[in-house]
């Protein structure tokens, strides 16, 4: 993983988002190697006990939701998301640096506003159960506003480079 | 609101946003200005959309397809195919097809597959004097062919969007995929024959022996997955998932080419790559939901239904549409994006959607090789070091092959739903 930052010191952003990025790739890592084992589960349950379980079908659903939307956030922060640089390529390249700034500025505040309409999802579900478990709704719809959340603070943390790029 | 709906995503795609996020923001755009009311749908439309089982193949599958690539399996497969064909004229080239064709009946990803079958395949080439062009070609082609068999990323994601049966999306793959793999072959053949391509000499009784009781392990695993889905042993999820674990076994205990401490690096990176595809999901959701709002699908299918009511004039127009769209789009974009419209439409004209879904796939097979935007064609590339431009020159009749299935895929619907009623009796 480059860090493509150019400054002269480590920016306080910077430190924080090391901070938090480790536990995303943690949190990831130790995510996927659960749904693998939850829905062999699933399978071993209903073949070998003859009688299957019905919390590993919705233990595993909630921590996919988790996976995909924390790993977007590694994915933005790898810039690993598919886009399209034809165009933008072809432009001047102070031109090209002013849109990039606008488009990212329209995606921070995007990114911003699901992370708070997430955060009033996932309050208003609190008192909603699953149907096996019987656990908080809660626990799965948390992974927009904090996967949100997170891709907001990356956004802002390239928005801001651009900006020290465009004023140097 | 549609133009302004299309205008803003076509901004940001060309600003070079992530795709999944210009989706997301343009949909947002254009309900705020259209509804006026409370945004409450879209984090609930990015929950419920990945709150589902059929989808859990997706990282399953990912996961897989990368123990595998990292676990020796591709090299095994590649020494049985080179036992098998190797004799043949353009023998090596034809060893890259059929590695390929076996080495994503186990893996889901296209991507997967020509890294894993690349990578030993072209170092090979090159030195028995292939050119790197031509090498770097067949492996990009064979990779393109390779998403239509089944497993696959993309008919999982099909299925998801279409509401059709994984299962017999896979079931419905085999037949094109084949048939498109032994249409490549005899292309190498006939080339190979006019080009002076070296052969090697046949193998003997004991090196297909070695090679056969090398690739065991690894060829049992097309039988547990396939034959428990088909079976109705397991659904193609819980199949991901045993996939999973047998891979690991395989790797770990028996060719011991991976190690532990691989691990957290591998699952780490299938959870990057699920992210990826995680996010453009939810995104597409909120976009489908707009769509479906501005009545989009509809008014499309009534415009050119107002033309022509001709099925056949609906199927080339598709066809024309993905084959561009595959140059510039990567194929869950293409799927996300453009498939949502197309569906209702694909329905109005009577089409099943099960064939519908293997014509799409296979445009996204040729896709994937198209440049620009070619994964498998990036794939090929960065293992060789051939600059992409000179690769299109031996890459075009490839295409051209690939073109010729996909026409006969389109257009004869019976050859793609003869496995899957067969089995499902549909």
């Amino acid at each position: 993983m480059a860090e493509s930052s150019r400054g002269d010191r480590p920016s306080v952003g910077h430190a924080l988002w090391t901070l938090c990025t480790h536990p995303v790739e943690w949190a990831c890592g130790v995510l996927m190697a659960a749904i693998a084992t939850v829905v062999f589960l699933q399978v071993f349950t209903r073949y070998v006990l003859a009688y299957p379980w019905g919390w590993p079908e919705e233990l595993a659903r909630i921590l996919f939701v988790w996976v995909a939307l924390l790993g977007a956030v590694l994915a933005l922060r790898r810039a690993g998301h598919f886009s399209i640089d034809a165009l933008s390529g072809a432009l001047p390249v102070p031109l090209r640096r002013r849109l990039a700034v606008a488009m990212r500025l329209s995606l921070l505040a995007f990114l911003l506003l699901v992370a708070y309409l997430g955060l009033q999802a996932t309050l208003r579900v609190q008192e909603q159960l699953t149907t096996a478990m019987e656990i908080s709704m809660s626990w799965g719809y948390a992974a927009v506003p904090v996967s949100f959340a997170c891709m907001a603070f990356e956004m802002a943390r390239r928005l801001w480079r651009d900006l020290r790029g465009c004023a140097q | 609101m549609t133009a302004l709906l299309f205008g803003a995503l076509a901004i940001l795609i060309l600003l070079n946003a992530p795709i999944s996020l210009a989706l997301g923001l343009a949909s947002t755009v254009a309900a705020a200005v259209q509804a006026k009311g409370p945004l409450l749908f879209l984090p609930q439309k990015i929950y419920t959309a990945l709150d589902s089982f059929p989808l859990l193949a997706v990282p399953l599958f990912i996961l897989a397809g990368s123990f595998l690539e990292t676990g020796g399996v591709g090299r095994r497969l590649v020494n049985l195919a080179n036992v098998l064909v190797r004799h043949l004229p353009g023998g090596l080239a034809m060893v890259v097809v059929v590695a390929t064709m076996i080495f994503s009946e186990v893996s889901g990803s296209s991507a997967a597959d020509a890294a894993a079958i690349g990578s030993v395949t072209i170092p090979a080439m090159l030195r028995l004097g292939y050119t790197p062009a031509f090498a770097t070609a067949v492996v990009a082609a064979a990779g393109g062919a390779a998403v239509l068999i089944p497993p696959s990323i993309v008919a999982v994601i099909y299925g998801w969007q279409a509401n059709t049966s994984v299962g017999a999306l896979f079931a419905a793959g085999f037949v094109p995929g084949f048939a498109t793999a032994l249409a490549l072959m005899i292309y190498i053949y006939f080339t190979a024959r006019r080009r002076g391509f070296p052969t090697e000499a046949k193998a003997t009784w004991a090196e297909t022996g070695q090679a056969i009781r090398e690739s065991l392990p690894a060829l049992l695993m097309p039988v547990i997955i396939l034959g428990g889905i088909f079976g109705g042993f397991f659904t193609a999820t819980e199949s991901a998932a045993v996939a999973v674990f047998y891979g690991i076994a395989v790797a770990l205990f028996y060719y011991k080419e991976l190690t532990w401490t691989d691990l957290p690096q591998i699952l780490v990176e299938s959870a990057v790559t699920t992210g990826i595809v995680g996010l453009l999901l939810g995104m597409a959701a909120v976009f489908g939901y707009i769509l479906t709002t501005l009545q989009v699908p509809l008014k499309l299918a009534n415009a050119i239904l107002a033309v022509s009511d001709s099925r056949w004039v609906f199927l080339i127009l598709v066809n024309a549409l993905l084959l561009v769209a595959g140059c510039f789009l990567n194929a869950t974009a293409i799927l996300v994006v453009i498939v949502p419209i197309l569906l209702p439409m694909a329905e109005r004209f009577g089409i099943d959607l099960v064939h519908f879904g293997i014509m799409v796939i296979a445009n996204l097979g040729i896709g994937y090789v198209t440049p620009p935007v070619g994964t498998c064609l990036y794939v090929a590339c960065s293992i060789s070091k051939e600059p992409l431009d000179r690769v299109i020159r031996p890459l075009m009749p490839l295409l051209l092959v690939m073109a010729a299935m996909l026409a006969v895929v389109a257009f004869v619907p019976e050859i793609t739903l003869v496995v899957p009623r067969w089995l499902y009796g549909k």
